[in-house]
């Protein structure tokens, strides 16, 4: 048994209240994915949604997706740690949403037809660009996933003391259940009402913080006890923040799931839905943030810096509170992990199964390749998760320079002609090697920095050198068969 | 957005939970990460600590000490204090040198942060559901606190700038063109449509 | 030391709650706006 020593902090809110919790929005979102699983008969329809999405649902898939427990979570602790300043470098996030607006439109335009970044990467750069592209992608997925779903049994287990192995396993098995069912209608159309509940229920949460106490009150509190964390010059975070938003950058840019969702909306939606979608976004760690910061002003006093959002919650609203954050939290993992499966099976399909069979698979053995795909991804997600190793979950972080150095083949590869297979395979390998370095011998503060900007330099070299000249008609790919169309229509 | 996690957790390793414990397993700063070998030892240690004091937590003792009380140099001005819980106590203070009370509450640990450079001690008092004090900590917790350099920060910070102005130069002179050129292609096909 | 100073995280605050209350209404009219036109998918 692993928990019959002390911990550090109580449930907030009774086990049986987050079994009625877990089990009512268990069968809202699984009813929700067989429902709009209808819609997914095709494969179009499975992977991209029918390449018709609309403002409403791309601006929330973009807000929900990016809301991860982390966020609500871990905002408040960087509040707590780093001052303003983590609040502010949290809110920096969004900005990898603006920059990648613009991207969206071109990637939809070039590749109508699309399905994956990888595949992206396959056309323009070639075999050798995508070895190294599919293996940071692949890690950072996985990884990624298998931290949320440790997260999710965690955060399951201190806000209601349901068991690590039993929430962790309903919410991997619930995400899996309607991501199955639904395909991207499900992913996107669940994240709608995730991204409503997440927004709201922060809102309420600060809102009865600030009819507790005044925010000159929280400044005063903090400016004679806690001085640092309103130091304009603090040196950690400063440090800190160009860091933060270039991993950031590295995500959104490289990884499948924000691609995916690019290939999902209708033309012209794509832009709009996520600079939207990253002015949604940009308040929500700041207000997470803000409950960090009011904590010492509320005289909650701190044992963990990372449960004082529930805590401050809970504490001001008492069972509501606690209520609100559970799902908020729950909303926020499950928003994250459905993208994650949904895309990743896409990948794996496309960009290994597909190319390694070399022939065009037919649409009804892509479906069913995506069933097996999602179904393995959460039993692989499930089955390292179970024991529930702690270290195992700070892998993930080396994805930082990992994604950092694919900022450049990324940017570089969409928007000019010059960039070459070579540039992009060495920015990506050196950028992340470099990083990796910094990471161990300097610290976490500089990973990504270093990675992004030393595959910066790599890859400026190397095209400035270079005489390519990419046409970009190409990454269209050959004309698709006709298949099913899908019926449009309002859900 | 995954973030980066800047506070270790010792009792993550040895599967006490927490929630946002995700993070990575080293302080900020080579000189601790360095010491990540001994931080898991560490762990180790604190992890049969605990276990024995579950075990032995029959026999009622009024002791109270911090697991550690030496922070030398502190980078980030945030620290995190943990001692033993003693049996009859609902609440323990964490109070500093100057009079301040950093902490109060019921759990045996206390995050203090926003620190700026400098020395601290603290003590930590167990109180009962009485309000009387029925134990104190003998040995003090010392903080050395040594932020970073301002110039180490204001460099990396520039770096950042730098790759930051430089990425969203592309982006944005990429999509400018790119419009223009569906501007022209548009014309193309309205003219050769008329 | 040059600390924030008080307006500055009133208008953070306050901004970010206004900013995310703003979202919450834009979402919901942009979806009545797509589903009057059947352009929800």
């Amino acid at each position: 048994m692993m928990f019959d020593f002390p911990i550090a902090s109580a449930p907030v809110l009774s086990q049986q209240w987050g079994y009625i919790l877990l089990i009512l929005f268990s069968v809202l979102w699984i009813s929700l994915g067989i429902w709009w699983g209808r819609r997914a008969k095709s494969y179009d329809g499975f992977a991209v949604a029918g390449r018709n999405v609309g403002l409403a649902l791309g601006t929330a898939t973009a807000v929900a997706t990016w809301i991860t427990s982390n966020t609500t979570m871990l905002a408040p602790q960087f509040a707590l740690q780093l001052g303003v300043w983590g609040a502010l470098a949290y809110a920096t996030a969004s900005f990898g949403l603006f920059a990648f607006a613009p991207m969206s439109g071109r990637i939809r335009r070039l590749m109508p037809n699309g399905y994956t970044a990888v595949e992206f990467v396959r056309r323009r750069y070639g075999l050798l660009g995508t070895i190294p592209f599919l293996v940071i992608s692949l890690f950072y997925a996985i990884t990624w996933l298998i931290s949320m779903s440790m997260a999710g049994g965690k955060l399951l287990y201190v806000l209601s003391g349901i068991p690590y192995e039993v929430g962790m396993t309903v919410v991997v098995l619930v995400c899996v259940l309607y991501t199955l069912f639904g395909g991207m209608y499900a992913v996107i159309g669940t994240d709608f009402i995730q991204s409503l509940i997440i927004l709201v229920g922060l809102v309420v949460v600060a809102v009865a913080v600030l009819t507790q106490i005044d925010i000159a009150d929280v400044h005063e509190k903090l400016a004679a006890d806690r001085p640092m964390l309103l130091s304009v010059l603090f040196p950690a975070a400063l440090m800190s923040l160009f860091n933060n938003m270039l991993f950031g950058f590295g995500e959104i840019f490289h990884s499948n799931v924000w691609w995916s969702r690019a290939f999902a909306m209708r033309e012209g939606v794509g832009p709009k839905a996520y600079a939207l979608g990253g002015m949604l976004w940009l308040p929500v760690p700041i207000v997470a943030g803000f409950l960090g910061l009011a904590a010492p002003a509320l005289g909650i006093g701190v044992s963990q810096p990372d449960t004082v959002g529930p805590m401050v919650a809970a504490t001001l609203l008492g069972w509501g509170g606690a209520l609100l954050v559970f799902i908020v939290v729950f909303c926020s993992l499950a928003s994250s992990i459905d993208s994650l499966l949904a895309a990743t099976a896409d990948l794996i399909v496309n960009d290994i199964v597909e190319p390694v069979l070399s022939k065009r698979t037919s649409d009804e053995t892509k479906r069913r390749l995506s069933a097996y795909s999602i179904i393995g991804l959460g039993l692989l997600a499930w089955s390292i998760a179970l024991p529930n190793v702690g270290t195992l979950a700070t892998v993930l972080f080396f994805a930082g320079p990992m994604v950092g150095s694919c900022i450049w083949p990324i940017v570089g590869g969409l928007y000019s002609r010059r960039p070459s297979p070579t540039a992009a395979a060495l920015a990506m390998i050196l950028g992340s090697v470099a990083g990796l370095i910094a990471y161990f011998t300097i610290g976490w503060f500089v990973s990504s920095l270093v990675g992004a900007a030393v595959s910066g330099l790599v890859f400026g070299i190397m095209t400035w050198l270079s005489c390519e000249a990419f046409d970009f008609d190409t990454l269209a790919g050959p004309p698709k068969q006709t298949s099913a169309t899908e019926v449009g229509g309002v859900s | 957005m995954i973030g980066y996690n800047s506070s270790p957790r010792l009792h993550i390793a040895h599967g006490c939970f927490s929630q946002g414990d995700f993070g990575i397993p080293c302080r900020i700063g080579n000189s601790i990460c360095g010491q990540r070998a001994t931080t898991v030892l560490l762990g180790l240690v604190l992890f049969s600590l605990l276990q024995a004091s579950s075990v032995s937590a029959e026999d009622p003792s009024d002791e109270i000490a911090f697991f550690e009380t030496e922070f030398a140099s502190v980078r980030e001005g945030y620290v995190s204090l943990e001692w033993n819980p003693v049996d009859s106590a609902v609440e323990y203070v964490v109070s500093g040198s100057n009079g301040e009370v950093p902490y109060r509450g019921a759990f045996p640990q206390a995050f203090v942060s926003g620190l700026s450079d400098g020395d601290y001690t603290y003590a930590v008092a167990a109180f009962d559901d009485r309000g009387q004090q029925i134990a104190t900590s003998e040995i003090p917790a010392t903080v050395v606190v040594e932020h970073w350099p301002v110039w180490q920060a204001a460099l990396l910070f520039g770096i950042g700038l730098v790759v930051f102005l430089v990425v969203i130069a592309l982006i944005l002179r990429g999509s400018m063109a790119e419009r223009a050129a569906v501007r022209r292609e548009a014309t193309r096909t309205g003219v050769l449509r008329s | 030391m040059i600390v924030f100073p008080v307006w500055f995280l009133q208008i953070l605050v306050i901004g970010a709650l206004v900013l995310c209350s703003a979202g919450v209404a834009a979402l919901i009219v942009f979806l009545s706006s797509d589903s009057k036109n059947n352009r929800i998918w």
